[in-house]
C-alpha cells in the first residue's frame, strides 16, 4: 500500500477532519478500515471501533458518529436501525454517510440495502485501491454536495419533517438544476403522495419516467399511486416494468403480490411460488404474502369451479406460509365451504397440533359438521369448548344456532344466550334475538 | 422452468458468490482444521489478508491455500476456473477473538495470471453491487 497522498487525496483528507467514524464489526473487516481510515490520517481519537450490535447502538448514540462502516454479520435488520439511529442523532446539516460490508453479494440483499439509504455497499473480498475509490466518491459528494443533491437533500428532509408543502418547492427548484432530473421528479411525487395527491404525484413519476423510461423511484412511486386511485391494470404495467429492470427489493414484494390478485393475475402468484421454492434462504412477510396470495387464487379457483386448480393453490399456500395459523384456517374454511370433506380431513391430519387445537380451527371444523348434517358432533365440540371457557361469537352463534336446530330444552339455550351475552354483553340483544 | 415468466422475482437475484476454501500450513505440515472459518477479506496484488482459525500457523509459516468457487452469480463470466491454489508467508498475525485471527499472506509461490483473473473478478463484483446502488438511488 503507498502510502503518500495524492495532492486530491491530501485535500479530501483534509475535509474529513471534522468527521467522526464508527467501524461496527464482529468479523474481519475492521483490520481494513481502520487502515482506510489511517490513510487519510484521520485522528485515532476520531474512530470508534466496536463488535456487537447493541454495542454499536449505544456508541452511535454516544458519539453521533457521521460515517459509518457495518459489517452484515452484525444481522441485517440492525444494520438498517443503525442507519434510521443515525438519522436521528445527527441534525440534517451535518455529514451522514452508511457503508455497509458484506461477502453477500446477491442481487436481491443489495437493491434492499440500497432501498434503506446505505450509500454503498463494499463486497469482502475487497481491494484496498476500489475501497479507497468508492469512499472518495461517496464521501466527496456528502461533504460537498451538488447543487441539485443539495436541493433534493433539503426535500427529503422536509418530506422526513413531514412537510411536503416545503418539500415540493425544493424539489421543484431542484428540477431546473440538472437537465435530466429523475430523482427530483420523482421525490417530488412522493412528496404529492403525502399530500394524497396523486393524479399530480402519477403526473411526476410520469415526467421522471420522460428522463430516465426505467427508472427505479419513479416507477415504484407509479405502482403506488395507481394503486391508490384504483387503477390496477396501470399499476400493474409499471411493476412489470419495474421487475423487468431492476431487482425489487424484498419488501417492495408484498405490494406486487397483492397487485397481480388484483389484477386477478392468479398464474403471477404461482409462478412466484415456483420461484421461492426453489430458494434457499426466504423472507417471512414474504411467506405470509405469497401464503395469503395463493389462498386467494385457490378461492378464485373454486369460485370458477377449478377444483384440481383450487386444492393446488391451497397445497402451495399451505407450503409457502411456513404453517401460519391465519393462512391455514383460511384454507381449512376455504375447503368447508367447498365442501371438500375428504381434503378436509387430509389437511387437517398435515397440519400441525397446535395450529389443530387452535379456536379458529375448531371452530372451522363445528362449522363443517353442522353443515354436512353432523349435528350432535358438532353441538358436543361447541360446548366442549365452552366448557374450556373459550369466549368466541362465533362460538356461541354456532351452539345456540344448533341447539334450536336440534330442538333442545329451551332451558339449555336459555342458558347459553345467557353465557354469551356475559362474555360478549355488547352483542347481547343480538344472541337474545336468536332464542 | 425460466423464472423470467410473470414472476415478481428471478431466482437468479438471490444467488451469492460463495467460495470454499480450505488450507494446509506448509511449514508444519498439518491441514487447516475448521476451514470453513476462513475467509478471504483483503486482495492485494501478491498477497491476501485472510481470517483464519488461530490455530491455522505463526508468522513465518508458509501456508497453502486452495481457493473453489461454489457459486458464481450469472452477472459474473463464467468462464473462470474453478478452482486454485497459492502458497504464501504469514507476515502479520493479529487475533480477532478467542477462535479466529486476521492473517497476511505474502504470496510465495501463485500464478499470477490467476491470481489476477480473481482480483478482476471481485472488482467486477462490487462494481455490479455499486451499479445496482446506483439504479436504486439515483
Amino acid at each position: 500500500m503507498k502510502d503518500e497522498l495524492s495532492k486530491e487525496e491530501k485535500e479530501f483528507s483534509q475535509s474529513l477532519a471534522n468527521l467522526r467514524f464508527l467501524v461496527a464489526d464482529p468479523s474481519s473487516s475492521r483490520k481494513s478500515f481502520r487502515a482506510l481510515l489511517s490513510y487519510f490520517k484521520v485522528k485515532p481519537h476520531l474512530v470508534d471501533v466496536v463488535d456487537s450490535a447493541h454495542d454499536s447502538t449505544e456508541m452511535l448514540k454516544k458519539n453521533k458518529q457521521n460515517v459509518i462502516f457495518a459489517d452484515y454479520s452484525l444481522g441485517g435488520s440492525h444494520c438498517f436501525e443503525l442507519i434510521q439511529v443515525q438519522q436521528d442523532v445527527l441534525s440534517p446539516e451535518e455529514v451522514r454517510a452508511f457503508f455497509l460490508i458484506t461477502s453477500q453479494d446477491s442481487n436481491s440483499l443489495v437493491s434492499s440495502a440500497a432501498d434503506e439509504s446505505v450509500d454503498a455497499i463494499f463486497v469482502k473480498p475487497f481491494n484496498f485501491g476500489i475501497l479507497k475509490q468508492r469512499f472518495i466518491e461517496v464521501l466527496a459528494q456528502k461533504i460537498e454536495p451538488s447543487p441539485y443533491t443539495k436541493a433534493i437533500k433539503q426535500g427529503r428532509r422536509e418530506l422526513k419533517m413531514e412537510k411536503p408543502e416545503e418539500a415540493l418547492k425544493s424539489f421543484q427548484e431542484a428540477k431546473k438544476l440538472d437537465p435530466a432530473p429523475a430523482l427530483a421528479c420523482s421525490y417530488e411525487g412522493e412528496a404529492h403522495q403525502m399530500l394524497k395527491h396523486h393524479p399530480e404525484a402519477i403526473r411526476s413519476f410520469e415526467e421522471g419516467l420522460s428522463h430516465n423510461p426505467t427508472h427505479f423511484r419513479s416507477l415504484l412511486g407509479a405502482v403506488e399511486s395507481f394503486m391508490e386511485t384504483g387503477d390496477y391494470e396501470k399499476a400493474y404495467e409499471a411493476g412489470r416494468k419495474l421487475v423487468d429492470h431492476h431487482t425489487v427489493p424484498v419488501k417492495r414484494i408484498p405490494q406486487l403480490i397483492r397487485l397481480s390478485v388484483l389484477n386477478q393475475k392468479f398464474e403471477d402468484v404461482v409462478q412466484f411460488y415456483e420461484v421461492t421454492s426453489r430458494l434457499d434462504q426466504s423472507d417471512d412477510t414474504l411467506a405470509t404474502y405469497l401464503g395469503a396470495g395463493l389462498v386467494i387464487c385457490g378461492l378464485y379457483f373454486l369460485r370458477k369451479g377449478a377444483n384440481t386448480s383450487a386444492l393446488d393453490a391451497f397445497r402451495k399456500a399451505e407450503v409457502a406460509c411456513k404453517q401460519q395459523p391465519r393462512i391455514l384456517t383460511r384454507i381449512l374454511r376455504a375447503l368447508i365451504t367447498a365442501g371438500l370433506e375428504a381434503e378436509m380431513k387430509a389437511f387437517l391430519s398435515r397440519i400441525p397440533d397446535e395450529v389443530k387445537d387452535s379456536a379458529e380451527v375448531r371452530l372451522a371444523q363445528i362449522e363443517f359438521w353442522a353443515r354436512s348434517g353432523s349435528q350432535h358432533k358438532a353441538l358436543e365440540y361447541a360446548l366442549k369448548m365452552i366448557q374450556e371457557n373459550i369466549k368466541d361469537e362465533k362460538l356461541f352463534e354456532w351452539a345456540i344456532r344448533i341447539s334450536k336446530e336440534l330442538k333442545r330444552k329451551d332451558t339449555l339455550i336459555e342458558d347459553l344466550v345467557f353465557k354469551a351475552g356475559q362474555a360478549f354483553p355488547d352483542k347481547r340483544a343480538f344472541f337474545d334475538g336468536m332464542k | 422452468m425460466s423464472d423470467k415468466i410473470n414472476s415478481w422475482i428471478r431466482a437468479k437475484d438471490f444467488i451469492e458468490t460463495s467460495f470454499r476454501i480450505t488450507g494446509e500450513n506448509v511449514t508444519t505440515k498439518v491441514p487447516v482444521k475448521s476451514a470453513e472459518v476462513i475467509e478471504i477479506v483483503e486482495l492485494h496484488d501478491s498477497g491476501v489478508v485472510l481470517k483464519v482459525p488461530k490455530i491455522a500457523g505463526a508468522l513465518g509459516h508458509l501456508l497453502l491455500i486452495h481457493i473453489m468457487r461454489k457459486q458464481v452469480p450469472a452477472h459474473i463470466t463464467d468462464d473462470l476456473e474453478r478452482e486454485f491454489s497459492v502458497t504464501g508467508k504469514i507476515v502479520k498475525a493479529e487475533a480477532l477473538d478467542a477462535q479466529t485471527s486476521l492473517i497476511e499472506l505474502q504470496f510465495y509461490q501463485f500464478n499470477e495470471i490467476q491470481w489476477k483473473s480473481f482480483v478482476e473478478e471481485c472488482a467486477k463484483r462490487q462494481d455490479s453491487v455499486d451499479k445496482i446502488v446506483r439504479q436504486i438511488q439515483e
